[in-house]
């Protein structure tokens, strides 16, 4: 962080003149509102101690100006290694793993030679979020209402590509009369192909309230107010592990030329064996060295 | 291995919004006490230049910082910080990309209390990329809140959508992100977190589910300015030197005028003298604490 030093005085913004319907004045009253000698206003004050006013007919705040060069930095970031973390054998057991740590932080208690991935996996978070109701016409069944032409759904009705490994589906209707929908997209299905509670992500679709929003053209877009939930997190033992990420210090801030590192050579069939005597012959200057063919030539 | 990008250093042109503006005063370089930050809307107080050329255009680099005379004329020494706004939230969820699995990120929800409403629009698609995110403690029996030198910078946002991703081996079926505008989640990807070469599903640390952050642009460079109030400078020691003065010989009033003949400095001048034999002892220059406007310079010498 830069730090600029500026000094001002005080006397810069002390009013020091009388106006000119005051000067005759031999008793001014120095406890007036308007009485400005020796101070300094909240406000800029003219000639005459009254105050000024803006374009829009306010009170113009009296400041202290001070200029400023803010500018914004892009750094060469350097070279990072990922290092496949290697537990150091036996791994902890329970009785030895922390157990006051709260939910294990990485950051501030650093890694446990010995602790497995599991250790570092977070405890099991609900994920809340809300959307459109685009999903819900994947899940209407295959009838409709004849009369209104209104979806139906059909509670249970596994309406998935695969419905052998999983459930895409309605679980409930109208739980508040004629106002909802309850969708599980994606859930887990047991062997007799029934959908396992709490898997999946559940969709709650409300019929009858609508938001009214702007896509990000600006264009009006309208849909029913719908609400996800999912009862597991993103994290699992599935999708990580541990690497560990090492800064090579000491390519730290170092910006590379570009260089060429060719193992292609032309054959120039008989004059194959001149090739370098001729690219010497391409060089006039010592310049000419640094910059023959993208600096082919190391010196 | 990843190769970092070229340096440069160019002039900001930030928007005043996107500033946060604190200040301290200490009456002098000694004082002992704790700092205590005051924070000033930037909005006020900070203006900046625009192009010469196109009045609508901002010229870059170049801001005034208007200290307001209410808070800032005390003789003393301002600290005033002039840092990226922050923005606090909490981290939904952290996790992967349902076509991308090798791609991870922290998850953010929209409709979080925590964000104000004008900084909303940071979230939509691909405005935060180049964000700074800094962790809180996840424990509560921390000394010190803020985890201290770590940092993550968003390469990318997106709004995303919670899948279950169901796939015949029943232990991969576990919820990722599918980009989805509708959503109220916010996919960021974070550098670094690039992934080994043996498993390509891997991740440094980019934070916690629960875990709250800061969130702060990379708009500029923080900067300090240490504003000096001073009573004297070289101009008020010229008034004494070489502006004019008067001596009224009636009642002893010595009157120091600054360069536009406005009384700066008033003294009533007499002497001690002993009471029984009249010696004087002492000559004596006492400032007036009440200003005697009848002895106006140009009153005086308007013959």
């Amino acid at each position: 962080m830069d730090l600029i030093k500026r000094k001002r005085s005080i006397e810069n913004y002390i009013i020091r003149y009388v106006p000119e319907r005051l000067q005759d004045d031999l008793e001014l009253d120095i406890n007036a509102p308007d009485y400005f000698y020796g101070k300094i206003p909240n406000f800029k004050v003219d000639s005459n101690w009254e105050y000024m006013k803006d374009s829009n007919g306010n009170d113009i705040p009296n400041t202290v100006d001070i200029d400023i060069f803010l500018t914004q930095d892009f750094d060469d970031m350097g070279i990072f290694t990922d290092a496949v973390f290697k537990y150091l054998k036996p791994y902890l057991t329970a009785l030895q793993t922390p157990t006051n740590l709260g939910p294990f932080n990485s950051f501030i208690y650093g890694r446990f030679p010995s602790a497995p991935l599991s250790f570092y996996i977070p405890p099991i978070k609900p994920v809340n979020g809300t959307s459109d109701d685009g999903n819900l016409r994947s899940v209407e069944s295959y009838k409709k209402v004849s009369s209104t032409n209104a979806p139906i759904y059909n509670p249970g009705l596994n309406l998935s590509e695969d419905i052998t490994i999983r459930f895409d589906g309605v679980t409930a209707e109208d739980t508040v009369v004629n106002a909802d929908v309850t969708y599980i997209l994606g859930g887990d299905l047991d062997t007799f192909g029934n959908y396992i509670p709490n898997t999946g992500v559940r969709f709650i679709t409300f019929k009858n309230e609508y938001i009214n929003t702007e896509d990000q053209e600006g264009n009006p877009i309208r849909y029913k107010r719908t609400n996800f939930y999912s009862p597991v997190g993103g994290i699992n033992n599935n999708n990580v592990v541990l690497s560990a990420l090492t800064k090579q210090e000491e390519y730290s801030g170092i910006v590379f030329k570009p260089e060429v590192e060719s193992e292609v050579f032309i054959y120039r069939g008989v004059e194959n064996i001149f090739e370098k005597h001729a690219m010497l012959s391409e060089i006039k200057t010592t310049d000419d060295i640094d910059n023959n063919r993208g600096g082919y030539l190391r010196t | 291995m990843a190769t970092g990008n070229y340096g440069t250093v160019r002039p900001a042109d930030v928007a005043v919004e996107d500033v946060e503006i604190l200040y301290s005063y200490s009456q002098n370089r000694g004082s002992t006490g704790n700092v205590d930050l005051i924070s000033l809307d930037p909005t006020q107080v900070l203006i900046p230049a625009n192009n010469p050329n196109n009045s609508q255009e901002i010229l870059g680099g170049m801001y005034t910082l208007k200290l307001p005379t209410s808070d800032f004329t005390a003789k003393g020494f301002y600290s005033i910080i002039i840092r990226p706004k922050q923005i606090r939230t909490v981290i939904e969820d952290c996790g992967i990309l349902s076509a991308s699995p090798d791609i991870v990120g922290c998850i953010f929800n929209y409709d979080d209390s925590n964000i104000s409403q004008p900084d909303k629009v940071k979230f939509e698609n691909g405005n935060l990329v180049g964000y700074r995110i800094e962790y809180l403690s996840t424990s509560a029996d921390v000394a010190q809140d803020k985890i201290q030198n770590l940092y993550r910078i968003v390469t990318s946002n997106n709004r995303a959508l919670a899948v279950n991703q169901n796939l015949n081996n029943n232990s991969d079926k576990k919820l990722t992100y599918s980009f989805d505008d509708s959503s109220s989640l916010i996919f960021c990807t974070l550098t670094p977190s690039s992934a080994p070469s043996v498993k390509p599903n891997a991740l440094p640390y980019i934070g916690t589910p629960g875990q709250e952050v800061i969130i702060t642009n990379t708009f500029f460079n923080p900067i300090m300015v240490e504003v000096e109030m001073v009573e004297y400078d070289d101009e008020t020691l010229a008034y004494a030197l070489y502006s004019n003065q008067t001596k009224s010989l009636d009642d002893g009033v010595y009157t120091i005028y600054n360069f536009n003949n406005d009384i700066y400095k008033q003294y009533t001048l007499f002497e001690v003298k002993d009471q029984f034999t009249g010696k004087p002892l002492y000559e004596v220059r006492e400032q007036l604490t009440l200003p005697d406007f009848t002895k106006e310079f140009d009153d005086i010498t308007d013959f």
